[in-house]
């Protein structure tokens, strides 16, 4: 059975809404069906405007169960983001908590296995999704909670946005384990949040790097109450000493910290290092969760079968994307993909755990934002002409040539205005005029020669 | 003296005008009060004043009205 079906015979606590109302699993299921009957009957695309709400929530399980195709976007994205849904996909349906919009106007052919799509960038606003099957959905919610010690009697409070893979893979699994689960919007620095840990005596946290990062500042350590069994990171790379710092504080209180790795490419989850063994190997990934495969291939697309040699990581499972969208027309067919290359850098030790080195693709994670590098430079391009950047996980540098584009736009070119263009922090940008951008002989950007100009 | 460096710190931190820095300003009122501009808050409150907020008041720091009682706990004057 999917998660998505909910045996309705059951009182227990499916989830503590956003004003504190309690919800059963029947009571869930009731709602559920009452919003279906508004829902058109052919399958259809649908868009829903998510918030860490009761009404997302139902919103969801009913398209799901309907057997429509449904797109989530957080409602909090920015306009050209749910413009660029409007424009490039014409959902039938957007459903933006309670209400419903229809529209007509587009006949879907939409290849039958597709369930869902989500967004790869949350701050670029660019149209491209990740296309997922209702069967990878499916697979990797029960192999996540086939290594998870998620129990029927759990509770957990929702730390991460709705729509985004991880935060989304949190809601499933609990939903699968018939477990309760509290919306809660309040980040980590806020009263209100330890208030809700506490009063609905949470039993795991999960959290991306910032989250564990900010914990650590605001001595969650010691706030965290006794009910906590676990607690799980994933959605980048947590500093080794914070990574410790928690796990030491796990073990002599009796409880697991589990370090995860996955994409949205791979519905969530790609895999886990088992908690025993984090202080051995505090940077792995470890290996594949259930039904996964992981493995290596070189340069040339060979494969790596010795051990610390890096290769690039590929992975195998039943929960890999259908493919990528960026219109409606691209919804009708799909040749399923039968790998994954994750675009990151690994290699493995003897024991055939992971560790990653680095990335092939130009993505970094800034703040926990997954951002692509490369959609920076086109967003900036149209505006500021030729800005080539660099980025690591909490900086994005800048440069452009000291004597290109009209001297108009020069004033333009500071860190703060690109940050306002960006949507980020000012200070997470960096701006440096150069005499000349390097590039290599093939013409392209020399990116480690720009490197060393920080 | 104290204000104007708390009200510098507020503009620049969190990225808006100085004439929007008053006391009724309140985390994650302002969009641009999230919480990676929190942490940033955090550590130029602590710079300028010279400083060491405890966990509990980054926590608490929700307000510019509370963020000054906060530091004049720990012996900034306003």
């Amino acid at each position: 059975m999917s998660f998505w079906q909910l045996n309705a015979n059951t009182s227990a606590l499916a989830c503590i809404a956003e004003d504190g109302r309690r919800v059963s699993y029947t009571q869930l299921q009731l709602a559920v069906e009452k919003k279906r009957e508004a829902l058109p009957a052919k399958r259809t695309l649908c868009a829903i405007r998510t918030q860490n709400t009761l009404a997302t929530l139902i919103n969801y399980l009913a398209c799901l169960q309907s057997g429509h195709a449904t797109i989530l976007i957080e409602k909090s994205a920015p306009d050209a983001a749910l413009l660029a849904i409007e424009k490039e996909y014409r959902p039938n349906v957007t459903l933006d908590e309670d209400t419903m919009t229809f529209s007509a106007d587009c006949e879907h052919n939409l290849a039958s296995e597709l369930g869902l799509l989500l967004t790869t960038s949350g701050s670029t606003g660019t149209a491209k999704f990740v296309c997922l099957s209702f069967e990878a959905l499916k697979e990797n919610t029960s192999s996540i909670c086939s290594y998870l010690p998620i129990k029927s009697t759990d509770t957990v409070l929702t730390t991460l946005p709705f729509s985004y893979s991880f935060g989304l893979s949190i809601v499933n699994t609990h939903l699968a384990k018939r477990a309760c689960i509290v919306f809660n919007s309040a980040s980590v620095m806020s009263p209100e949040f330890w208030q809700n840990v506490t009063t609905y005596n949470c039993t795991a946290l999960y959290g991306v790097p910032f989250t564990f990062e900010t914990l650590r500042r605001v001595g969650g350590l010691v706030k965290l109450p006794k009910s906590i069994r676990y607690l799980a990171q994933a959605g980048g790379y947590l500093n080794k000493q914070t990574k410790l710092l928690f796990h030491q504080h796990c073990e002599s209180n009796n409880f697991e910290f589990y370090v995860m790795y996955g994409q949205t490419e791979a519905t969530a989850r790609i895999a886990y290092l088992p908690p025993e063994k984090l202080s051995q190997k505090p940077d792995a990934i470890g290996q594949a969760i259930p039904g996964g495969h992981l493995r290596l291939i070189d340069e040339g697309g060979k494969p790596v079968t010795s051990a610390n040699i890096a290769g690039e990581l590929v992975y195998e499972g039943p929960n890999i994307m259908l493919g990528y969208a960026e219109s409606y027309r691209d919804l009708q067919f799909f040749s399923k993909l039968q790998t994954l290359p994750t675009g990151d850098l690994a290699f493995f030790d003897e024991e055939g755990d992971f560790t990653l080195q680095g990335r092939k693709k130009r993505i970094i994670k800034l703040n926990g934002e997954r951002t692509n590098l490369d959609e920076v430079e086109a967003i900036l391009g149209q505006t500021l002409g030729p800005i080539k950047v660099i980025g690591e996980d909490d900086k994005i540098h800048c440069f452009a040539e000291q004597n290109c584009g009209e001297t108009s736009g020069k004033n333009e070119l500071t860190a703060k205005h690109i940050a306002t263009l960006l949507k980020f922090h000012p200070r997470v940008i960096e701006f440096t005029f150069v005499d000349c951008l390097p590039v290599l002989s093939n013409g392209k950007v020399d990116y480690t020669r720009l490197k060393t100009l920080c | 003296m104290s204000n104007t460096t708390l009200i510098d710190v507020f503009s620049t931190s969190l990225n808006i005008e100085s004439n929007l820095v008053v006391d009724t300003l309140a985390y994650s009122e302002h969009p641009n009060w999230d919480s990676t501009a929190h942490m940033i808050l955090i550590t130029d409150l602590e710079s300028a004043f010279d400083v060491m907020l405890e966990p509990d008041d980054i926590i608490d720091m929700s307000s510019v009205a509370k963020a000054r009682r906060i530091l004049a706990k720990h012996g900034v004057a306003f």
